[in-house]
């Protein structure tokens, strides 16, 4: 497999520092206090009811919500972000509804990022971009346009698009949730590949089969705290709160 | 009644066909452009919802789209005289500003629409695009001109044309003002030749060969536009 974007970080050492976030929609406060910092390498699932601010608080990290209070630092900078500034290209993010951009193929997808953002030669750009369609598995599709495409396929061509920016960290959200049961796995599956190869993952995710599998620890979330927090076999077989304890007990019924 | 007879236009009526159409093609070339980035600008700012601007620019696209256009035409001409400082309008007046006055309302009362589509067009832009090329680090700027743009384009494309046909048929109205367009001579040739019907006819068959062009044109855009380019599989990409 190719390598993942080239860590500046050594092994360990912290990517992602988040101290005291706080977060209000107009009266609705969505995150309360948040603390989490991941490490380089980790894979972090972040699990919770809907409504419990998982999704808000990814966008924290990278700057597509504005924190009301409470610090960001990722790969030991600390983030200023503002309403229509630029935002860090290393911090990867892969959305529910993988929003790739209509007009443009899938290799123009993948490219437009580091020809415009880091001013990669378009030779290169076209190298990596293939390399890493081949290694979500659809370089057939290079020239095809995103309407042509199946969700699994749409999304694995979003995991690629944001691959090709190197980053240092990336941000999954709900990346599974509107998928068709069979395409599922083929994303999770990319997923898992990357968590091996030592990407530091941090995911909202409802997929518990993976949590449990590939999440070195889950975060569980709940009203825009964080109520518990501890590696998978911890969380789903003893998990401390009673908050926890329901959660596991709905999703696991079926 | 003396019957329909092209033979009648003599050279002089057909010159002043001519030029009429000279004068209603600039008119109109002008008075798009103008419009087109009216729209451009006011489509985006009203969709930017910016606090102040959001008014300034609500009041502009009501006021311009709910008083005929005709009346607007009498307005900026006639309005010259009061609203300019003596030493501004005298030499205008001189130099003749009909045509200026013209161009100036028509690009307002069309700017006014084609704020209204562009502004739709922002709309139709899902927040998931703006999101995805935020995250991949592109600036403002660039999201606009590389991401937005393009599918807006696509959007827009066929109802901007509509604008433009609408605008064409409304350089007509600066006869009212005097502009020497191709209604205009249509008149002069009805009050000074005595062959009003078969100018008429004339001038009827250029607007319509003028706005059926137009909407051609429109047509084959949106049908290129709506299908991203070479949307076959294994096509090189550009």
């Amino acid at each position: 497999m190719g390598a993942v974007g080239a860590p500046t970080a050594p092994a360990g050492a912290e990517v992602v520092r988040l101290t005291g976030i706080w977060k209000s929609f107009g009266a609705t406060m969505v995150l309360r206090g948040i603390d989490l910092a991941v490490s380089r390498g980790e894979v972090l699932a972040l699990c919770g009811p809907s409504g419990s601010g998982k999704s808000t608080l990814l966008k924290c990290i990278n700057g597509l919500e504005l924190v009301d209070r409470g610090e960001i630092v990722v790969g030991g900078h600390r983030k200023q972000f503002t309403r229509f500034g630029t935002l860090d290209p290393r911090i990867g993010m892969v959305f529910q509804s993988f929003n790739l951009f209509p007009h443009l193929d899938v290799l123009q997808n993948l490219v437009i990022g580091p020809r415009l953002v880091i001013d990669t030669p378009r030779k290169a750009a076209e190298e990596r971009a293939l390399a890493y369609l081949e290694r979500v598995g659809i370089a057939d599709k290079a020239h095809a346009y995103p309407e042509t495409l199946s969700g699994g396929q749409q999304q694995r061509v979003a995991i690629a698009r944001a691959l090709c920016m190197e980053p240092e960290v990336m941000l999954f959200d709900e990346p599974t949730s509107a998928l068709d049961p069979e395409m599922i796995n083929e994303v999770l599956d990319v997923m898992t590949d990357l968590a091996g190869d030592g990407m530091t993952m941090i995911a909202v995710t409802h997929e518990m089969g993976f949590a449990r599998e590939v999440a070195d620890r889950i975060v569980f979330m709940d009203a825009g705290q964080i109520v518990e927090s501890g590696p998978p076999e911890e969380f789903f077989q003893s998990p401390k709160e009673e908050r926890t304890r329901q959660f596991i007990g709905k999703i696991l019924r079926h | 009644m003396s019957g329909f007879d092209l033979g009648a236009l003599d050279a002089e009526s057909w010159h002043r066909i001519l030029a009429g159409l000279a004068v209603t093609c600039k008119l109109a070339a002008v008075s798009l452009v103008f419009a087109s980035l009216i729209g451009i600008v006011v489509g985006t700012l009203r969709w930017a919802n910016l606090p102040v601007l959001r008014q300034i620019t609500w009041l502009y696209v009501e006021i311009a789209r709910n008083t005929p256009p005709l009346v607007q035409i009498l307005f900026w001409y006639f309005s010259a005289s009061v609203l300019l400082p003596a030493w501004a309008f005298v030499p205008l007046r001189d130099a003749g500003y009909e045509f200026s006055a013209a161009a100036l309302a028509l690009s307002l009362y069309h700017g006014a629409f084609m704020g209204e589509v562009f502004r739709a067009g922002l709309n139709s832009v899902n927040a998931g695009q703006f999101q995805a090329a935020r995250a991949l680090g592109m600036s403002f700027l660039q999201l606009m001109t590389r991401i937005v743009a393009p599918q807006v384009a696509r959007i827009t494309a066929p109802p901007m044309v509509n604008e433009a046909v609408a605008l064409v048929k409304s350089t007509s109205l600066a006869l009212a003002i005097g502009v020497a367009e191709l209604t205009y001579q249509y008149k002069h040739i009805d009050n000074f030749m005595f062959r009003g019907f078969e100018a008429l006819m004339v001038i009827t068959i250029i607007y319509l060969t003028l706005c059926l062009a137009l909407s051609l044109f429109g047509r084959l855009l949106g049908h290129r536009l709506s299908r991203p380019r070479g949307s076959a599989p294994g096509q090189a990409a550009a």
